[in-house]
């Protein structure tokens, strides 16, 4: 639903936005763990940084949540479809004994259970890696939190 | 009467106090300490996936899916089977579309997240009623099934009974709300599931033993067994009294598929995973259990109507929502041995329990609603001490108009009001979830709009279908007002609910337009990504 032609420009800073104006590179508080300070990402190349990984996570995660939305509802509108269209098809006998619609509703079933473990990698796979490494700069831009003495 | 024998009497009441003691016991137990909200709401996000997904599936599988769409599995057969995938299918558009986002923008209620995008006492007062209108008609649906239940089990046929379960059974549910709090209700959930699902498995196999281990056995004698002979096994039993048949079942498939996740009770659950990858791994178990239970349901219902036929199911309840009782005690046999007898236990607990949790986890629902939504805007927001107790007092002021409203309407169909409660998933809740996560030129005008006239075109058009008046199976037999071809509203609601937010929006998005623009620029890592840092509270000491 939202719309991001983005990519297609350069991966300069905006204007006027916080993270353009020069800021000196931000180290964390005294307190925080060296972990902390290994984990944020150092730009490697000059189209690398926070504003293209956001765009590439946004891109990732639109791909993931359509694709597996249309193959979830996809197969499920074609059976209601063929079910009401041509009942001659689903009543006919299907190797077994079942009806075919009967079978075809039932081979659903197992088919959830892929279709949930193939959306699992392909999240672990193509959009953790890049949602983590927006988490790692938010981290890093964001102000240090206060603590209490 | 049932004529289910003593033994099996006596144990099942055995079953059903030692269940509700121990699971009392467990949610004091359990239940949040001290005055923390967080502990309250969300039980500190600490729950595992695995146990976070039994819950989800509990919240999922309520006694309308258990009762409801099993009685139609027995009676219609297809349609049943086809009703049973959508709600599958429906939980797991949440899981693709819908979990991570809601997780990653929510913090206890469905009004936080729609105000992280739209802050304003409007929004959080509308997300409010509408968590309301959509939930109490469900807990309505499900109190007056325990006089049912109950009385069908122990074989008592005297009302004052019922109305005595009914409100016992109300008392309970707002205790396990009240003093549990999200963890309390979701120890009750994971048992539930556990005891249902395992009770289900066992119940199958001996169904499945009965017919020589042939699902084809199964369902051919189930077709001949039903009287409709092949149009059992085929569509259209169910929508035949409709004029449009077609568009009926398109009707309500939309309103199943789209309304039956985004309802409150369960996208609660979204915000007790710790990070966006437990909730992926939750709702995988979820899914997974839900599917599992969809399979269990429809073998043994079916093998309800192949063991016992059409007069004896529909005898019992027209609409046949006694038929995952009976067909577990057909598997079973009349005459039960000791351990026969307490399995069978096993099975009415389980269904007693998936009422008891189920009207529990709404009632949760709608307190925190209540408690946190109106208050939240506040300019001065209460104590968390007071929200606390506010939200506990929330539990008893929703839980007794809903035991007064069960008692009332017990003696009728209780389907409109299921429906009503699916309706409203869809027509409002839905869109406005889908817009306000998804879409960034939406507008507060267009998210009010999505709510009230989705909300309102579902409450109007419900009243005018034949669910409510016109056939002899409606909620009021005697009357004609059925001017709405449909059973369902959801074939004009939803558009109705879609198209408000998209005109509203293009509207006013002028003016107000870009503010929302750059608020969703703002929010954009939090939904793209989750927190920078998780909360680790709970492993503070």
């Amino acid at each position: 639903m939202s719309h991001d032609s983005s990519e297609l420009r350069p991966a300069l800073p905006e204007p006027g936005h916080p993270s353009s104006s020069p800021a000196p590179p931000r180290r964390g508080p005294a307190w925080s763990s060296d972990e902390d300070q290994e984990a944020v990402p150092q730009p490697t190349t000059p189209y690398d940084g926070p504003h293209r990984t956001l765009r590439l996570l946004r891109r990732a995660g639109r791909r993931q949540r359509r694709v597996a939305a249309f193959l979830a509802v996809a197969p499920f509108a074609l059976f209601l479809a063929l079910t009401v269209e041509v009942p001659s098809l689903m009543t006919r006998p299907a190797p077994g004994g079942l009806p075919t619609g009967l079978l075809l509703a039932l081979v659903q079933l197992p088919f959830t259970w892929l279709a949930v473990l193939l959306y699992e990698w392909t999240a672990r796979r193509f959009v953790d890696p890049l949602a983590r490494r927006v988490r790692d700069y938010d981290r890093r831009d964001a102000p240090a939190p206060e603590r209490a003495p | 009467m049932t004529g289910f024998s003593g033994a099996a009497q006596s144990w099942s009441l055995v079953a059903f106090c030692s269940v509700v003691a121990v699971t009392l016991l467990l949610c004091v137990l359990t239940g949040p300490a001290g005055d923390d909200l967080d502990d309250f709401y969300t039980g500190y996000r600490t729950l595992s996936p695995l146990r976070n997904g039994l819950a989800v599936a509990g919240d999922y599988i309520s006694a309308a899916t258990v009762l409801t769409v099993g009685g139609i599995i027995a009676l219609c057969g297809y349609d049943g089977i086809v009703l049973a995938l959508s709600t599958l299918l429906s939980l797991m558009l949440l899981m693709f579309v819908l979990a991570e986002p809601l997780h990653n923008t929510g913090r206890f209620t469905m009004g936080d997240v729609l105000a992280r995008r739209r802050p304003g006492r409007a929004v959080r007062i509308t997300a409010c009623l509408v968590t309301l209108a959509s939930l109490v008609p469900m807990m309505v649906v499900q109190l007056a099934g325990v006089g049912q239940l109950l009385a069908f089990v122990l074989g008592f046929s005297d009302s004052t009974m019922k109305n005595g379960c009914v409100v016992g059974a109300g008392a309970l549910m707002i205790s396990y709300a009240a003093l549990g709090g999200m963890r309390g209700t979701a120890l009750i959930q994971i048992i539930k599931t556990v005891v249902l699902l395992v009770s289900g498995l066992v119940v199958t196999v001996l169904v499945l033993r009965s017919f020589g281990w042939s699902p084809q056995a199964l369902f051919h004698t189930a077709a001949r067994q039903s009287g409709a002979g092949p149009g059992y096994l085929t569509w259209g039993l169910q929508y035949r009294s409709g004029p449009y048949p077609a568009l009926d079942m398109a009707s309500t498939q939309l309103a199943i598929v789209l309304g039956g996740a985004c309802l409150p009770h369960v996208t609660m659950r979204m915000y007790t995973a710790g990070t966006p990858r437990q909730v992926r791994r939750a709702m995988s178990w979820a899914v997974a259990s839900v599917a599992l239970f969809v399979l269990l349901l429809t073998l043994v219902c079916t093998g309800a109507m192949a063991l016992l036929g059409r007069a004896q199911i529909a005898g019992a309840d027209p609409h046949g929502s006694t038929a995952y009782l009976l067909g577990a005690r057909a598997a079973f046999g009349a005459d039960m041995s000791r351990a026969e007898s307490l399995l069978f236990a096993t099975v009415t607990t389980a269904v007693f329990l998936t009422l008891l949790a189920s009207v529990a986890s709404m009632t949760l629902a709608c307190a925190n609603t209540l408690a946190h939504d109106l208050t939240a805007s506040r300019r001065t927001p209460p104590a968390p001490a007071r929200e606390l107790n506010l939200a506990r007092v929330c539990a008893l002021g929703i839980g007794v108009p809903v035991i007064l409203l069960a008692v009332l309407a017990q003696h009728r169909s209780l389907q409109p009001l299921a429906t009503v409660s699916f309706c409203l998933g869809a027509s409002a809740i839905a869109p406005a979830l889908l817009y306000s996560l998804f879409w960034r030129r939406y507008t507060r005008a267009g998210l009010l709009a999505t709510l009230l006239v989705g909300s309102l075109s579902v409450l109007v058009l419900m009243t005018g279908t034949s669910l409510v008046s016109g056939s002899p199976l409606s909620a009021f037999p005697d009357a004609h007002f059925d001017w709405f071809p449909f059973n369902t509203t959801a074939l004009a609601s939803v558009p109705a609910g879609f198209l408000a937010g998209w005109i509203t929006t293009l509207l006013t998005s002028r003016r107000s337009g870009d503010r929302a623009d750059g608020r969703f620029e703002a929010l954009e890592h939090l939904l793209l990504a989750g927190p920078a840092k998780p909360a680790s509270k709970g492993h503070l000491p």
